[in-house]
């Protein structure tokens, strides 16, 4: 049980055990993302102290943080922001042009009556073979269960970092494999399968299970598919103080930090609220627009089935970073 | 790798870690650690940084072949529910 206490103001509760505030209102939370005096917290940094102190390498992890928005600061920000917006604008129309059969091949499954396990059947393969089109790799060997997104994790042991280590040698070497030679590109491609997969991966699924659920009896033709997604992947992010400000009330100190819970905007009474769990600010997600065709491209392709919706049991994964199905078994009748 | 080692060999181990780390067995209150078997350590109480966390808990982690993660301590609280966590989740048990 985490001991949570109100120590000041409304806008953000103390969590003791987590050592932040935590900020769950959908106003406030966006107050927090924009505010100039928080920032996320240093990821890279301690990947370099553990190296530095321990001798590990993190080789392949530091190709990859070199590359990733949410890691960089300043010019070094912006320009690895402008870099992954050029690597999505360059793959755009590739994605888009086979978004349609692509979706046919891994929810395929929903147009026969019988159980489907809509995780491993559906929602991680479509997943795999979206991010693979995005960064123009076939196959990146990923495994869905792999560690590599949970890196910005505060509470992962030596043993599970140096897995995720590990593990980001392979898709780095089926990118190589590829034809790709220059590593900042590596790099990019990298960055873009650690920020993207996981976080598409949960919102559609818990999103489809939304749908699912309050769809129940019904055809699939007849399912009511929001425009917007309606439960995050990313339930929250991070951010620390780098300078003393008062944030919605909340004094804060160098170095204090904030756990900001954006799934606050899927729960809020006005869907156009829910764009902004795509975060807000210097931050904001560059996938939104790519990840939002791949929703609407799923609920096009499922409201053309001939079958109907019929008991769904949903089981959540064990993962302090990501919101992610474990398992969604789904019973598909005639 | 883990079989040969017993509960009070695991609180040894761990109290060695916490040694090399931090010093542990340097401060008075803590000096005649090993001899105390019986003694409620908690792990709020020793202030570890990040830092020496991963350091105390990657020296258990291969000594006793299981992944450790920071975000157990605060729920297992003390040197011994660390000590039975280690024991409850070794390969052999
Ligand atoms: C529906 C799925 C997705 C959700 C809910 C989501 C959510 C988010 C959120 C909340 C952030 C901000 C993190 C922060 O401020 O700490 C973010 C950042 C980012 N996302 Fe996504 N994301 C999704 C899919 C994707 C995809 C498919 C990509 C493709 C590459 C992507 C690329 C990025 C990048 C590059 C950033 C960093 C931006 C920066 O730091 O400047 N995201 N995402």
């Amino acid at each position: 049980m985490s001991v949570i206490e109100d120590k000041q103001g409304e806008a953000a509760t103390w969590d003791a055990r987590l050592g932040a505030w935590v900020v769950d209102e959908a106003a406030a939370c966006r107050a927090f993302l924009t505010h100039g005096s928080l920032s996320p917290p240093p990821y890279v940094e301690l990947y370099g102290e553990l190296e530095e102190r321990f001798g590990l390498d993190f080789s392949n992890l530091r190709l990859a943080f070199g590359h990733i928005p949410l890691c960089l600061h300043g010019p070094q920000h912006a320009n690895a922001r402008k870099a992954i917006a050029g690597q999505l604008a360059r793959r755009r129309s590739a994605v888009l042009s086979t978004m349609a059969e692509r979706v046919a091949l891994h929810f395929g499954c929903l147009g026969q009556p019988g159980q489907v396990e809509l995780m491993a059947q559906a929602v991680e393969p479509f997943v795999a073979d979206f991010m693979g089109a995005l960064i123009a790799v076939a196959d990146t060997g990923f495994d869905a269960d792999s560690l590599i997104s949970r890196i910005f994790s505060r509470g992962m042991g030596i043993a599970k970092r140096k897995r995720a280590e590990a593990e980001v040698a392979a898709p780095r070497a089926r990118i190589e494999a590829s034809g790709v030679s220059d590593q900042a590109d590596v790099g990019q491609k990298l960055a873009m399968m650690i920020l993207g997969r996981d976080a598409l991966t949960g919102t559609l699924a818990y999103s489809l299970r939304d749908v699912l659920a309050a769809g129940q009896g019904m055809p699939f033709a007849a399912l009511d598919w929001p425009d917007l997604p309606s439960s995050t992947g990313v339930p929250y992010i991070e951010r620390m103080a780098h300078e003393s400000a008062i944030v919605e009330g909340l004094t804060l100190a160098p170095g204090d930090r904030v756990r900001i819970m954006l799934r606050a905007f899927g729960e809020t009474a006005d869907p156009r609220e829910r764009a902004q769990f795509f975060g807000a600010g210097a931050h904001t997600c560059l996938g939104r627009p790519i990840a939002l065709e791949a929703w609407a491209a799923i609920g096009l392709y499922l409201r053309g089935l001939p079958t109907t919706v019929g008991a769904l049991d949903c089981q959540a994964r064990v993962d302090d970073i990501f919101a992610i199905p474990a398992r969604l078994d789904l019973e598909v009748c005639p | 790798m883990t079989a040969t080692l017993d509960r009070p060999a695991i609180r040894l181990l761990a109290i060695e870690a916490l040694h090399r780390s931090i010093g542990l067995l340097n401060d008075p209150a803590y000096a005649r650690l090993r001899d105390e078997p019986e003694r409620v350590i908690v792990f709020a109480d020793l202030e570890l940084d990040s830092l020496s966390t991963l350091e105390v808990l990657m020296e258990i982690e291969e000594a006793v072949g299981i992944e450790l993660d920071p975000e157990l301590l605060p729920e297992l609280e003390t040197l011994d529910g660390l000590v039975g966590y280690i024991a409850a989740n070794r390969a052999d048990a």
